[in-house]
């Protein structure tokens, strides 16, 4: 005899719609908090957005006018000398800890010290910096500040890099070795070009999550008034001359507050979007 | 081990192969009828040749069975070579029958003539064959090597019957010549039969072949594989 | 014939699981050889002990001995890198390596030794692509990524990356396993003709492939070579019981 399940068909749909219009609703909800944020940045802010905002330097407290240009600057090489510290650093251990055969001690130390670092407070490492670097040189400094930036990204870029590693399936790892090519060379010249996109997405976003951060630099970097581009000495950051001018009482540095604001939220859409552009898919993926 | 589809279609080819086995015996106790009783009603020879007809179909119809099994199951090891014993020794069966209908139209003028002394022998190589027959085939349907062993032997037997039966009949030829027609129609008789009893030596090698892979030892020792 | 490749007594284990048992058996100069066997039975583990792959797995061991070319690939002092460009492998799901264009894939196998001269790369690519019946179909596309093609081409496309460093001896990991008929039947045909330069030891689930493309057949059964003979015998009159129970069907 057969069974009529079109009672329950009925069930299921109403079900799906619900369950359809429930998580639809909730993305809806979800995407507020940005588009909020973004807005809001943004109204305040774009009075005080020109070309002198980011190309000089900031006025004497009372005088309209003038800009962030040195802190742009500023981030820009704190940031980059971070990267270039974070990045290599941060893909090797991530290679090593996906690619290495026996669970070695090392091993072991290394996945609990990360697991530690990936949540730690920023503001923690920026005085860990200070205690080791700034007051050793007895000077705050860019490179300093770089520094911190650095410890904030490896966990970040090490992790997810470990993580496209381990979804390379492992037959194409035999694949290479099979080829009589010695194991460093495998990872070297055919996994890693193989994820190259999917890994600049982690290390993009590394860099994003760097680029923001303020406590640690308050610390390290601490601040400067002038166009600099030494970094032994202290530096402007974008986002510690949005704090600096957000505390100050002028109506003139609360607007270029805003303004840094939106420009660093821009930054980083702007990273995301060229992300998701090198990712596009270029390969027409398998044929089959 | 039991219920594999395999098994279902080598069992099948049995019975069909068994059917064609069954109809040559049938032929052969309706021409050992004849011989014995020495009566040949109107229908007689009608009813022969309509067996033969049956063994013929039969033939074809397990050909077409066989060769459809070897394409279904891309059969392997022993089945392989019990399909592949089955077309080959369909073709032996029908011959058997061709053979059976040979001696029928024989019986019958046989029958007109006076009895000779060796009526005797025909009657002997008949039930030699028809012996042979159902013992070989029996010996493949269980694999039977050993049964299979004595039905080859068995072969010498009959051919020994009808050397025999030759310089018998040619003496009985060569004294009275109104016997030469009897003569013939016995040595023609007895030849079929020995006929028979050679296909049914086949049937009892192809036993080897099933069995062990290769034909009786006699023919494997020759052979450079 | 010259014996190309020769197992002696070889055992493996994952770790104290006992995968291979003393297997022995040797392969012949431009032989096609089959192993065949249930799932489990270790004849993929079989083929990795002849390239040095097993060792790459976490707690594997391997005793015994495997002569290549008269060369004990286990002897002290033997480079495992060197003696795998010696041992080609084609793996069941065909795996050219992503990001890189067709050209590529069939070139880095000699890139990473050390050629970098491009006529010779260019020539070299060229042949193995014809030697894999691909030439044909993507000497217009050579810059175009390995991915793009289908996956019997794709398969294709290994066969001529593994055959780029000249190896006497390819070993194939069920190849055609996770193809459609056509591009089976093709690589079979393939492997008909690749035979008259490279000796073949190919795992296969399919038995009636073994049949059809090999020379000689091992069957193997829980980590032990039951039976190796001749296809033509292993698949008509086999000498063991376990051979004609798994070739009938019968198994389990």
């Amino acid at each position: 005899m057969k069974l009529d399940l079109s009672f329950y068909d009925k069930k299921r749909s109403l079900k799906n719609s619900f369950a359809l219009g429930l998580v639809g609703f909730l993305a809806i909800l979800g995407s507020f908090p940005f588009l909020a944020v973004t807005f809001y940045v943004l109204m305040k802010g774009f009075s005080a957005l020109d070309w002198a905002f980011i190309t000089q330097l900031p006025k004497p407290p009372g005088e309209d006018g003038g800009g962030v240009g040195h802190a742009i600057l500023g981030s820009f090489l704190i940031v980059s000398v971070a990267s270039l510290i974070g990045i290599p650093w941060g893909l090797s251990i991530g290679i090593f800890m996906s690619e290495v055969k026996k669970k070695t001690p090392l091993f072991r130390i290394l996945r609990f010290v990360l697991d530690v670092l990936v949540s730690v407070p920023s503001i923690v490492v920026g005085i860990c910096v200070y205690v080791s670097v700034v007051v050793y040189m007895k000077a705050f400094s860019g490179f300093a500040g770089s520094l911190a930036l650095s410890i904030l990204m490896i966990p970040i870029i090490a992790r997810s890099s470990e993580e496209i590693f381990k979804l390379i399936p492992d037959h194409i790892r035999e694949a290479g070795l099979a080829l009589g090519i010695p194991r460093w060379k495998v990872i070297l010249k055919i996994l890693l070009p193989g994820c190259k996109g999917a890994l600049i997405t982690g290390l993009m976003l590394a860099v994003a999550r760097a680029a923001g951060e303020t406590a640690p630099l308050l610390f390290t970097a601490l601040s400067n008034q002038y166009w600099s581009a030494d970094l032994t000495k202290p530096m402007a950051s974008l986002p510690v001359q949005i704090y600096n001018f957000a505390i100050s009482g002028f109506e003139n540095h609360q607007r270029q507050a805003w303004a840094g604001s939106f420009v660093l939220v821009m930054f980083v859409m702007v990273l995301n979007l060229v992300t998701r552009f090198i990712l596009r898919d270029k390969n027409h993926g398998s044929r089959n | 081990m039991t219920d594999l589809r395999i098994d279902r279609t080598l069992e099948n080819v049995e019975k069909e192969f068994l059917t064609l086995g069954s109809l040559v015996e049938n032929i052969l106790s309706q021409i050992s009828e004849l011989i014995k009783k020495r009566k040949f009603a109107p229908d007689s020879l009608e009813l022969v040749l309509d067996c033969e007809k049956k063994i013929n179909n039969q033939d074809r119809r397990l050909l077409k069975v066989c060769t459809e099994s070897l394409a279904k199951e891309s059969p392997f090891g022993m089945d392989l070579r019990f399909i592949i014993a089955v077309m080959k020794l369909s073709a032996d069966l029908e011959r058997m029958g061709d053979q059976s209908r040979n001696i029928a139209y024989l019986i019958k003028d046989y029958l007109n003539h006076t009895t000779t002394k060796v009526d005797q022998d025909i009657i002997e190589m008949c039930n030699q064959v028809q012996w042979m027959v159902r013992t070989s085939i029996e010996a493949f349907m269980k694999r039977d090597v050993l049964l299979a062993e004595r039905v080859r032997e068995n072969d010498q037997i009959v051919d020994d019957i009808l050397a025999d039966m030759r310089s018998k009949c040619t003496d009985m030829m060569k004294q009275d010549t109104q016997l030469v027609e009897t003569g013939i129609d016995q040595i023609m008789m007895a030849k079929n039969f020995e006929r028979i009893a050679d296909h049914a030596t086949n049937v009892a090698e192809e036993v080897f072949f099933v069995v062990r892979g290769h034909q009786s030892f006699d023919s494997y020792k020759g052979d450079n594989l | 014939m010259k014996q190309v490749v020769e197992v002696k007594g070889v055992s493996a284990w994952f770790g104290s699981l006992h995968v291979l048992k003393e297997v022995s058996f040797s392969v012949h100069e431009n032989e096609v050889v089959a192993l065949i066997g249930p799932s489990g039975c270790g004849k993929s583990t079989l083929i990795r002990c002849l390239n040095r792959l097993h060792e790459e797995v976490q707690d594997a061991k391997i005793s015994g001995q495997v002569f290549l070319e008269g060369q004990n690939i286990y002897g002290p002092n033997v480079d495992a890198v060197t003696i795998r460009r010696r041992v080609g492998m084609v793996f069941q799901k065909p795996n050219p390596f992503p990001g890189l264009s067709i050209f590529d894939n069939v070139a880095i196998g000699l890139k990473l030794a050390g050629v970098h001269n491009k006529a010779i790369l260019q020539e070299r690519v060229e042949e193995c692509l014809m030697k894999a019946a691909l030439w044909g179909e993507v000497k217009d596309k050579l810059k175009n990524p390995g991915l793009s093609l289908s996956g019997g081409q794709q398969q294709r496309l290994c066969i001529a990356r593994a055959l780029a460093v000249s190896p006497p001896v390819l070993l194939m990991d069920e190849p055609t396993s996770a193809l459609d008929p056509l591009s089976t039947a093709s690589i079979e045909e393939l492997i008909a003709q690749l035979k008259k330069t490279v000796t073949i030891i190919i795992v296969t689930h399919n038995m009636q492939q073994a049949a059809r493309i090999s020379d000689k057949t091992a069957f193997m059964l829980n980590g032990e070579l039951v039976e190796y003979g001749r296809t033509t015998e292993i698949f008509t009159q086999p000498r063991m019981e376990q051979t004609e129970r798994y070739i009938t069907g019968r198994f389990g």
